[in-house]
């Protein structure tokens, strides 16, 4: 009986002292917002990119009025029929797809790129796509672990319990139905500060491993894997502001009195939809949206160390990470020309 | 002794600003004109080092090993935290489920305990009179 006492007290210490991982509910699911946009804009930022080289493409054939040839409109995918087997059953969810080669659209080419396989900007190497799976993964796994619904559930799964025991009691015409019922809440109270208290280990323990360096000299493994895709995005943003601006002085060079106001409009427009891409990416580094990353997960493990955490600070520095990463989704992910800018420099 | 990603990304940074600033500078060489294209040439060159300056050194920080082992950390810390929000949903499962099978029980014990009373009752309804 003594033994029971000291598990309650020691519980009842643990739940005063503040050792629950749900007071990290809201920001931990906060920075995973912001982890999937940032995630996002990598993805949309390729797309535009490539949707960048195909107007500059565009763009170049108009210019020169270029004979072109019609390519790879015949290559159709064609996939034969597999019934599954047990090989494929067997397969895990995460286990890596075969992914198709990339492969030129259908379109109208030069004569001279009618045989080239892939034009545009690579795909996303698999490092990158490896590392944001990663991070995502990880913010995913925080957000369980601190989610307060399951404890709501839990409660209620008690409760639930407790009434079916103390009915089946009553039934059976036991004299203690109310008192066993209780007695299951009470057990429950018990295990569910027991699983909060190992929650709360958990988070503490994977923040503190995934923010501190392996080796003294060494960079925190979090602040690795987020440097590692803003540096990835920041040489997107520069692929898409080297074209683009590229493209802006080539078309300038065009303007002056020898073209029709038509055409000089048609331009200055291509060139002004052009321009505030350029100028939200010249405004949006990446590298900002990767220091507020960072430094809003430093203060996360801060916070989960501290006795009375400074749960404010993490809050500001969350709404600036969000500002940030919602600033450099838009730009990365705006379009740089208008849907008929094709037919415009003409 | 191999760069750090912190030492990849802060030379490239470095060499961006340095680039940004040739660039700014030839950009205001500007007249306006078809005269201007050797400064346009002259741009482009400069956005080709900038491209080349920020691909490398993203490969390079793909490439590194500090990465691969910064990702082992981060997997091996999802999987743990996994592990233990997956305790009290399991948990929670058990108790609702025993929960329910209990309220069978309970409804079969109340319908056992019915037709024990109605078969008492019959009983003593069907029972010869003076015999009791």
């Amino acid at each position: 009986m003594g033994s029971f006492r000291s598990i309650v007290a020691a519980l009842l210490l643990a739940t005063l002292s503040g050792c629950s991982p749900y007071g990290f509910s809201k920001q931990v699911s906060d920075i995973n917002g912001s982890v999937q946009a940032l995630n996002d804009s990598v993805t949309s930022g390729h797309k535009a990119l490539v949707d960048d080289q195909t107007a500059h493409y565009r763009r170049a054939l108009i210019a020169n009025r270029s004979n072109v040839v019609m390519a790879h409109c015949e290559a159709v995918l064609r996939v034969a029929r597999h019934v599954p087997t047990d090989a494929d059953l067997a397969k895990k969810d995460d286990d890596p797809v075969a992914k198709p080669p990339p492969r030129q659209p259908c379109d109208v080419y030069l004569l001279a790129d009618m045989n080239k396989s892939w034009l545009g900007p690579p795909p996303l190497p698999d490092k990158l796509t490896l590392s944001m799976k990663a991070l995502t993964d990880y913010m995913g796994a925080l957000a369980a672990v601190t989610n307060a619904t399951d404890r709501d559930n839990y409660n209620a799964a008690v409760t639930k319990l407790g009434t079916a025991v103390s009915g089946i009691m009553t039934a059976a015409g036991g004299p203690a139905g109310a008192a066993v019922g209780a007695g299951i809440n009470l057990f429950g109270w018990l295990l569910g500060n027991a699983l909060d208290i190992q929650r709360f280990e958990s988070l503490k323990a994977a923040v503190n491993k995934v923010g501190t360096p392996p080796k003294p000299g060494d960079g925190r493994p979090f602040d690795d894997v987020v440097q590692a895709i803003a540096s990835s995005i920041l040489a997107l943003a520069e692929d898409r502001r080297s074209a683009l601006t590229d493209d802006i002085g080539s078309l300038k060079l065009t303007l002056g009195h020898g073209v029709s106001e038509e055409v000089y409009r048609a331009r200055l427009a291509d060139i002004q939809s052009m321009a505030a891409v350029v100028e939200s990416l010249n405004t949006a580094d990446p590298q900002s949206a990767a220091n507020a990353l960072m430094l809003a997960h430093a203060k996360l493990v801060k916070a989960v160390n501290e006795y009375q955490p400074d749960l404010a600070s993490l809050i500001t520095t969350i709404g600036t990470l969000k500002d940030q990463v919602s600033a450099l989704q838009t730009a990365l992910a705006a379009a740089s020309a208008p849907a008929s800018s094709s037919k415009k420099g003409s | 002794m191999p760069a750090t990603i912190n030492d990849i990304a802060t030379e490239a940074n470095n060499t961006l600003i340095e680039l940004d600033t040739q660039a700014g500078v030839t950009s205001g060489l500007q007249t306006g004109g078809p005269g201007d294209a050797p400064i346009i040439a002259a741009l482009a060159k400069i956005h080709a080092k900038r491209k080349a300056v920020a691909d490398e050194a993203a490969k390079n920080i793909l490439a590194s090993a500090d990465l691969d082992t910064a990702l082992g950390i981060l997997t091996q810390a999802t999987k743990d935290l996994n592990t233990t929000a997956k305790v009290m949903t399991t948990v929670t499962g058990v108790m609702t489920n025993l929960a329910k099978y209990l309220g069978y029980g309970t409804d079969a014990l109340n319908g056992l305990k019915s037709v024990t009373t109605l078969a008492a009752a019959v009983a003593s309804a069907t029972k010869p009179a003076g015999k009791g």
